[in-house]
């Protein structure tokens, strides 16, 4: 009986402790100029809490998670410290005017080849994703 | 019952002649940020930079012709590039041509954007786009004529960011201020701006 009880009581803790993250990466786009670009994405969290620390994009160059504010019509963009949390349930976008990855570049990229992204995440670890690039004049279009 | 009724109609007056006086000095209150504003210095005005293709562009270019004048850099991934872009897809939208109004970009950072960095920059948007660069000094003129701020950002070496006025102006075919569009601003609102600066 007793035995019974220890089961029963290890299923329900391991029940109730968070279940593992499980963030998807979704709408990845890269816009690219000669100098810089700018990658976007949406973070779909289906599991537990989890925080997104860096974003690289390997052979293009140096990518930094950066956040554009608006102050009085000044536009300020900075690093963001400690990076994103995806919180359990929650999507989190990164758009233009808003939360993107900066990457400045060491030669213009191919706008033919995708841009693979390498997304570490405190919990889940590396999630990778090709996001495909449009030029600025792409998007007037 | 007299008496009571030349107390109401005085009473009537009194209340009458205190409305006055109130729409009398809250009309005076409101004219006096009118009179104000027509004391500030003027939004634009005459400028000579250099041009994507390297040659001296003076603002009598512009004379003639409508134009949305947008403070910017090459380095700015996010709102740089959106703004202009947002701005060729509105005079597309528009009907009216690529010459209804000419888009202006004016560097804030003139030590990385030489003008073939603006060359290449423009030519992203597949549409005539005007990139203009000049001088720290030429520079500061130009942003003081518009009343634009700029200033570089904490970062390292050659990978520093600018953080600057993200207003469009527009500008009239006489050079003259009509508006401006707010990043934050819907499309609907920015193409009603640009089609009354095209009529």
């Amino acid at each position: 009986m007793l035995r019974h009880l220890w089961i029963a009581t290890a299923l329900f803790a391991a029940s109730c402790s968070d279940p593992a993250p499980l963030v998807t990466v979704t709408e990845a786009r890269v816009i690219a100029t000669p100098a810089s670009a700018a990658a976007y994405f949406t973070l779909t969290n289906s599991g537990g809490d989890d925080r997104l620390l860096a974003v690289e994009a390997p052979g293009t160059g140096e990518a930094t998670l950066h956040e554009t504010s608006m102050d009085g019509g000044v536009m300020r963009m900075r690093p963001i410290d400690g990076g994103v949390e995806v919180a359990k349930g929650e999507a989190v976008r990164f758009t233009p005017y808003g939360k993107h990855v900066m990457i400045m570049l060491n030669r213009p990229l191919d706008p033919t080849k995708p841009v693979r992204l390498r997304l570490t995440f405190e919990e889940q670890g590396i999630v990778t994703v090709d996001a495909p690039i449009s030029s600025p004049g792409g998007m007037a279009n | 019952m007299l008496r009571w009724i030349r107390i109401v109609a005085w009473a009537g007056v009194a209340v009458a002649a205190g409305v006055f006086v109130y729409l009398w000095q809250s009309s005076s209150r409101s004219g006096a940020p009118a009179a104000q504003s027509t004391e500030m210095a003027p939004i634009g005005g005459p400028f000579t930079l250099t041009a994507a293709d390297g040659t001296r562009f003076s603002s009598q270019q512009l004379a003639g012709k409508p134009h949305a004048v947008f403070f910017g850099f090459t380095h700015c991934p996010d709102v740089c590039p959106t703004t202009l872009a947002r701005l060729v897809r509105l005079r597309e939208a528009l009907g009216k041509g690529e010459g209804s109004f000419e888009i202006v970009l004016i560097s804030v950072d003139p030590e990385r954007d030489t003008p073939a960095e603006m060359a290449k920059y423009v030519g992203l948007f597949g549409k005539p786009v005007i990139g203009l660069t000049g001088s720290t000094a030429e520079i500061d003129q130009v942003k003081r004529l518009f009343g634009a701020y700029s200033a570089k950002a904490p970062g390292d070496g050659d990978n520093y960011s600018v953080d600057h006025t993200a207003t469009v102006f527009l500008m009239g075919p006489d050079g003259k201020f009509r508006a401006t569009i707010a990043p934050d601003e819907g499309d609907a609102a920015a193409k009603a701006k640009l089609e009354a600066l095209t009529a």
